[in-house]
């Protein structure tokens, strides 16, 4: 089972985002959306909860306009 | 178009309303005689009324576009004469589907993976073959379509409807009192009243073809992404009865439809698919750009729209046809009580909220299908790259992974003609849910449990043997048959239908004409079940 507690921490999260630069870093940027696609179907499978996923897609999208 | 079997040829007759100094009226007149038409003219003439059925055509579907029947469409049509029974019997069963990625198999699936149903999950069969069934059994019982009969100008008035007909020997005027649109996607009907169906068109072109072969391949589903024959596309292979075979490629934003349409492509496409040795024909190709889109409204005061008229969907998910079948299963019982005065008000508008709830459920799932299919974007190119590649290696992802939800009868929890649960049920099964078929065993002999429903309101009641119960109940002009499912009645000899149904002693369970569960409570109360009878008919 996955924990559901509703943030498990983030507690280094200075370690996570150094790993996160990093992986980016060494896929490139020509192959950076296969990386990212990849990683953010995994993420959403350990979050599993659709609800939550959709509010996270939502904070996300709030900051980015649609294309014109 | 080459290789099929010649289609029949249906005479055009002159009718006697073409000699009426004053034009005839007809309780309902039904604009064209498709999958829609000629299972609605089932129905009704089931229910005693004779719908006259205007047919452009002198002949079935030109190209065989439907060939997945769901379990729910045969087992409406089985009972009409059986024919779901004969669909099945000329078709191929099948109830696997496997998915491809790349040149591996991601995962394969089984649509029907419990006993104890009469029906398969599907039955292929070819569009214009369930057509000449339907059409075959609808001569049996004397219906009165009208080849070479197309409907034109339609006037509409308080009372009535009247309908201007052509017809080779000219045109003359038909009056009824309601009129169902089952004139298909392009329908007249629709664009007269000037309505437009809300949805998506998708960008992408497929190539829709038939071909005759004999190959060596089980009856499944085969779904492919990204297939080493088609690169960077999707393909499908299905089989159909006669020896013929779906193949559906998809060819992108861009093709050149005039230019894919050249059989001499088309049969290269087909061989690299199917390599070099085995001998095949090409026998129909069509180019498609498919759309999800609903009307918000089904009946319009005497016009009523049913099928592909009302609804489209992508055909990855066979839910078109199915979601007609049920569209003129839904409607029938309706129409036929409303022209015989003995429903209420809502009856004929929970036609239109149902079928519509159906229709919404059957575009999610379409347009999922298709999105999944067709990426409009770079990123979301890769996205579904990335969840094709994770499916592959871990299990967890299949249920990303879509190429089609297949076809399964909507449920209506929120109908208007549903009562509320009494008392609590351990089952999937609500107020809102067609029937599920199990085995029972009657003085016939062995038999199934859809067969004990249908055509009228039944009261099933699970009883214990004592329980004084009447034969049948009259509520207000409405018969319903009490069915017993017990030692004195119908025997549950595998004891599904009490599991299906979470039946005890005393459990009684209120099918609508079409099956579908209305009310059910733990113990037969009548004043409690005349109530819900009338909330069924729409009379609350
Ligand atoms: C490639 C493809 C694959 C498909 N696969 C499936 C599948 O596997 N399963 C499934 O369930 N569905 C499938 N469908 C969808 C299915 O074919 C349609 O949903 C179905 O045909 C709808 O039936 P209908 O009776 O509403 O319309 P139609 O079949 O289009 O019939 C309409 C009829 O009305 C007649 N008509 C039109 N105008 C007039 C007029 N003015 N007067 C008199 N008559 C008129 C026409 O001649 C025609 O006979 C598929 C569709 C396509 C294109």
């Amino acid at each position: 089972m996955t924990e559901r507690r509703p943030n498990p921490a983030f507690s280094d999260a200075d370690a996570s985002y150094a790993a996160l630069v990093a992986a980016l870093e060494s896929v490139g940027d020509a192959r950076a959306q296969e990386f990212l696609s990849r990683l953010v179907l995994l993420l959403a499978a350990e979050v599993g909860d659709h609800a939550r996923i959709e509010a996270l897609i939502a904070r996300a999208a709030a900051s980015v306009p649609p294309a014109p | 178009m080459t290789g099929f079997d010649p289609r029949p040829r249906f005479p055009y007759r002159r009718s006697a309303d073409q000699d009426a100094p004053t034009p005839v009226r007809r309780p309902v007149v039904i604009v064209g005689g498709g999958m829609v038409g000629l299972t609605l003219a089932l129905e009704l003439i089931a229910e005693g009324i004779t719908p006259v059925v205007l047919e452009r055509n002198d002949t079935v579907s030109e190209g065989s576009r439907s060939i997945c029947q769901a379990k729910r469409s045969l087992e409406i049509w089985n009972r009409f004469g059986g024919v779901g029974d004969r669909i099945r019997a000329r078709g191929v069963t099948w109830n696997t589907g496997k998915v491809f990625f790349r040149d591996a198999l991601l995962y394969e699936f089984n649509l029907l993976p419990e006993g104890g149903h009469r029906m398969p999950a599907f039955v292929n069969l070819q569009q214009y073959l369930v057509e000449e069934l339907l059409i075959e059994q609808l001569r049996r019982v004397g219906a009165d379509i009208r080849w070479l009969h197309a409907a034109g100008a339609m006037t509409r008035f308080d009372d009535h409807v009247a309908i201007d007909v052509a017809t080779p020997e000219g045109t003359y005027r038909l009056e009824c009192d309601w009129l169902i649109a089952c004139d298909g996607a392009g329908s007249g009907i629709r664009k007269q009243l000037g309505l437009t169906p809300e949805g998506e068109v998708f960008p992408d072109k497929f190539l829709i073809t038939d071909v005759r072969m004999r190959a060596p391949f089980p009856a499944e589903r085969r779904f492919w992404f990204e297939p080493p024959f088609h690169a960077g596309q999707t393909a499908l292979l299905h089989r159909q009865a006669d020896d013929v075979w779906r193949i559906d490629l998809q060819l992108g934003h861009d093709a050149d439809v005039q230019r894919e349409r050249d059989p001499a492509r088309v049969t290269e496409r087909v061989r690299r698919m199917l390599g070099p040795d085995l001998p095949f024909e090409v026998a129909w190709t069509s180019v498609y750009v498919f759309q999800c889109r609903t009307l918000d409204r089904y009946v319009y005061d005497r016009v009523i729209f049913a099928g592909d008229s009302a609804h489209q969907v992508s055909p990855f998910g066979a839910r078109g046809g199915n979601a007609g079948v049920q569209d003129a299963d839904n409607l029938a019982w309706k129409l036929a009580r409303v022209v015989r005065g003995t429903a209420g008000a809502g009856l004929l508008d929970s036609y239109q909220v149902e079928r519509i709830a159906g229709a919404r459920e059957d575009i999610l799932h379409s347009t999922r299908a298709t999105d999944f299919m067709t990426p409009r974007t770079a990123a979301s190119r890769a996205m579904r790259d990335a969840a094709l590649l994770l499916a592959r290696d871990d299990p967890k992802f299949r249920g990303v992974i879509n190429s089609g939800r297949l076809s399964v009868p909507a449920h209506f929890p929120d109908s208007p003609l549903n009562t509320a649960d009494p008392a609590a049920f351990a089952t999937r099964l609500a107020p809102g849910s067609p029937a599920v078929d199990a085995p029972v065993r009657t003085v016939d002999g062995p038999g199934w449990l859809l067969e004990q429903l249908g055509g009228r309101f039944v009261l099933l009641v699970a009883d214990a043997g004592r329980t004084p119960l009447p034969e049948s109940m009259t509520v207000g002009g409405e018969r319903v048959d009490v069915v017993r499912i017990g030692p004195a009645g119908c025997r549950d000899t595998d004891n599904l239908v009490a599991a299906r149904y979470d039946l005890a002693p005393g459990t009684c369970y209120l099918f609508r004409p079409d099956q579908y569960i209305a009310a059910r409570t733990r113990e037969f109360d009548r004043a409690w079940i005349e109530a819900a009878i009338s909330n069924a008919l729409g009379r609350t």
